[in-house]
């Protein structure tokens, strides 16, 4: 995870959202909440072994967070994703920074008027 | 700028599946932009059950979804004929290039990774829709031709026996067959019904229709086949196109049904009519005349005595040359009647028949 890449990128929800607010911050809620619970789900299924369930959730933060332009939660699923069917050890700790980078772009998000803290 | 796909007609429908409802929503906002009416299914069973209830213009395909996957829904997919070309657009943030090829060679149309640009998602989505409209208008448009074709056959079936039908689909131009040994069948009514003055044109018309209805089916039923009907004459051949070696046998056989079936539908009349019907066998010609509006004919001297026989004949009688006696002697009874001067055939004896052996 690089600290150079930006918790959350604005332009990316406009890019595929359009500049309606309302759509925005619907779109921003539900994705924000599919992210954390997958993020729960993935740092429990690490921590319980099962790899395989692990790197599929940890796939879905991936592709949730893009469209979110969570840059920095998706680096960090991408590795998690990749330790976990590679089977490393690395891969409890990457899932488990999962939630903290969750709860970062929810806040990022919240800054811009999009959701709740 | 995509154009939107819907524009003049009706709205395209895509069905979004994927696991995720921020997804489905994204994807939903993306396709709206360009008119398309959009439904959602969260995994793969899901959307083969929308699939199989409703038809859609393109399916929006996820790879990793609980349940039945995207890999595993498209090949279902495929397998169906009745999707077999509806575009499927993968949509995943898979992006390694075996798994791509893997689905572009499992049958999907296009593939977009995460997080795709929304104006490349609406172009490559509107491309495939209009692809797939098109294949629809030109299956539509075969479809119509395959349709015509076969109502083409079916009119030419109506006009024309059924091997002559063929030979002229199969490209042949010319159809003249010599036919060595035939049987000609000439049938009329003894007392026209136009000009009676009993007998209205709308009546004259109902009755020689009865009359040749019937006909049609007793000369299909003994393999005869019918040439034509004018004024209140009706002939028919044995023998041709289809060669058969007992020709006279099924025409003599067919002039007694006739004989039997007018004379039920004629005793109706105010003014009592009957059949009088010529035989005659020998060689003749058949083939088709006309470029536009075909007619199967036969030419020749059978058919020139089949008809003086019948104009000389006795009504609700049957009367045979010379030759077909010859050829029904084992088979029907005949009775020696005289003998006419036919032109072109020269002296003709002739036989009444009064049934079969």
């Amino acid at each position: 995870m690089s600290e150079d890449q930006p918790i959350l990128n604005p332009t990316q929800v406009r890019e595929l959202m359009g500049d309606d607010e309302a759509l925005i911050r619907e779109f921003v809620d539900v994705a924000l909440t599919e992210v954390e619970e997958l993020a729960a789900r993935c740092v429990e299924a690490a921590k319980g072994g099962d790899l395989a369930q692990a790197g599929l959730s940890a796939h879905a933060v991936k592709g949730a967070a893009a469209n979110l332009g969570g840059e920095r939660l998706r680096a960090l699923a991408h590795r998690a994703e990749q330790a976990c069917k590679a089977g490393q050890a690395e891969c409890v700790s990457l899932a488990s920074g999962l939630p903290g980078e969750a709860a970062a772009l929810r806040q990022a998000a919240h800054e811009q008027g999009w959701c709740g803290p | 700028m995509v154009r939107a796909v819907s524009e003049q007609r009706a709205p395209a429908r895509a069905l979004v599946v994927d696991d995720l409802a921020s997804n489905r929503l994204v994807a939903k906002r993306c396709l709206s932009e360009l008119g398309v009416e959009v439904s959602e299914a969260a995994e793969g069973a899901a959307a083969l059950e929308a699939l199989s209830a409703r038809p859609f213009d393109l399916v929006l395909l996820d790879l990793e979804m609980p349940g039945m996957g995207g890999e595993e829904t498209l090949r279902a997919i495929r397998a169906n004929p009745a999707l077999r070309d509806l575009p499927v657009l993968i949509v995943s943030a898979h992006d390694d290039v075996e798994r791509i090829a893997a689905c572009l060679e499992a049958g999907a149309d296009d593939y977009l990774t995460k997080p795709f640009n929304a104006s490349v998602l609406r172009a490559r989505a509107s491309a495939s829709i209009e692809r797939k409209r098109l294949r629809d208008r030109e299956r539509r448009t075969l479809e119509e031709l395959a349709a015509q074709r076969e109502h083409a056959a079916q009119l030419l079936l109506n006009v024309l026996p059924a091997s002559v039908a063929a030979r002229l689909q199969r490209g042949e131009r010319t159809i003249v067959d010599r036919v060595d040994s035939a049987t000609v069948l000439y049938a009329e009514l003894s007392d026209p019904p136009f000009g009676a003055r009993e007998q209205s044109s709308e009546g004259a018309v109902g009755l020689l229709n009865e009359l040749f209805s019937l006909f049609d089916d007793l000369a299909a039923a003994r393999g005869v086949e019918r040439i034509k009907t004018f004024s209140d004459a009706y002939i028919a051949v044995g023998g041709a196109p289809e060669a058969r070696d007992d020709h006279a046998c099924a025409v003599a056989d067919l002039a007694l049904d006739m004989q039997r079936g007018a004379a039920g539908l004629l005793a109706r009349r105010t003014r009592p009519t009957s059949v009088r019907i010529g035989i005659s066998s020998g060689p003749v010609i058949a083939g088709v005349v006309g470029a536009t509006r075909f007619s199967y004919d036969v030419w020749g001297e059978p058919v020139r005595t089949a008809t003086f026989l019948a104009r000389h004949g006795v009504a609700g009688a049957v009367q045979v040359s010379g030759r077909t006696r010859e050829l029904l002697e084992s088979t029907h009874l005949l009775e020696e009647r005289g003998s006419f001067y036919v032109q072109g055939a020269g002296e003709v004896r002739t036989h009444l028949l009064s049934g079969a052996l």
